[in-house]
């Protein structure tokens, strides 16, 4: 089930316009919730667990060997173009 | 597996309407693993715990429910395979340019697919964190930092192992089969107490 999700996830951004996207993204952004990090929680149950999990290459701009906040501006301008 | 579940919940002298309306649905901020009917697993300690710390000053009930884990729980504390797929959704919305790995919360990889109706499991259960900045599972007493709670976990297994504080939300109310949700706290609220 959980392949499922994910499936779904990678169509679902792939097919839905990004400025649709954000828009949802950013109505889930203001749900106010006192929950952790979803990162800090991996970081948290992997030593918990004591488990390792290989490090996913995320793409994305680095600019000064460190992550810009443009990135996401950076990738929609990319697909608009 | 069966499961025995707890929900702490406030005391306001009312047990019967609770055994009959319960199990409780959390729609607040603390609800981080959205919108969903929690509980404690296996453990009434970690009932008690979460009635001082959420109701002090306040007397609190604890439910007892039993349920049975099934394939319809996303299962984050007992299967690896669903914790390394949860990881693979938030590297993919990182990746998809919505969100950081510095801004995404757990509760918004939930809300994402059950918005869409596309959560297509009807429980979680995962390692309890009220919150990583502030409270923690552990007893608040303690006042500890995540990186001291780290090493609190390294020194202190014998007593994680006996209390591990598992939460297990229910999308819908009789998911994983609950039943038999009675008081079991205070005791002048149980059956067999005449």
């Amino acid at each position: 089930m959980s392949i499922n999700m994910i499936n779904w996830l990678k169509e679902y951004i792939q097919n839905t316009p990004p400025d649709v996207l954000k828009k949802e993204w950013s109505e889930i952004e203001e749900i106010q919730s006192e929950s952790p990090l979803a990162f800090e929680y991996l970081d948290f149950l992997d030593k918990w667990y004591n488990l390792h999990y290989p490090e996913l290459e995320i793409q994305c701009i680095k600019t000064n060997n460190s992550y810009s906040p443009e990135i996401s501006g950076f990738f929609f301008a990319n697909i608009a173009a | 597996m069966n499961l025995s579940l707890y929900q702490t919940l406030e005391d306001l002298d009312n047990a019967d309407f609770v055994e009959k309306n319960g199990p409780f649905k959390c729609e607040t901020s603390k609800a981080w693993l959205g919108h969903g009917y929690y509980f404690w697993d296996t453990h009434i300690e970690l009932g008690h715990w979460w009635g001082k710390m959420a109701y002090p000053g306040n007397e609190y009930m604890i439910c007892k429910g039993h349920a049975k884990l099934d394939s319809t729980c996303w299962d984050l504390h007992g299967n690896g395979e669903h914790r390394l797929q949860f990881m693979e959704i938030c590297n993919e919305l990182v990746r998809s340019g919505l969100t950081t790995k510095s801004k995404l919360l757990a509760s918004q990889v939930i809300s994402m697919f059950i918005r869409k109706n596309k959560f297509t499991y009807k429980a979680i259960r995962a390692l309890g964190v009220y919150s990583i900045k502030d409270n923690t599972f552990l007893p608040k007493e303690l006042n500890l930092t995540l990186i001291e709670r780290v090493r609190f976990i390294n020194k202190n297994i014998a007593y994680l192992d006996l209390h591990p504080p598992i939460q297990v939300c229910l999308i819908e109310k009789r998911a994983l089969s609950l039943t038999d949700y009675k008081v079991v706290y205070p005791q002048h609220y149980c059956d067999y107490y005449v």
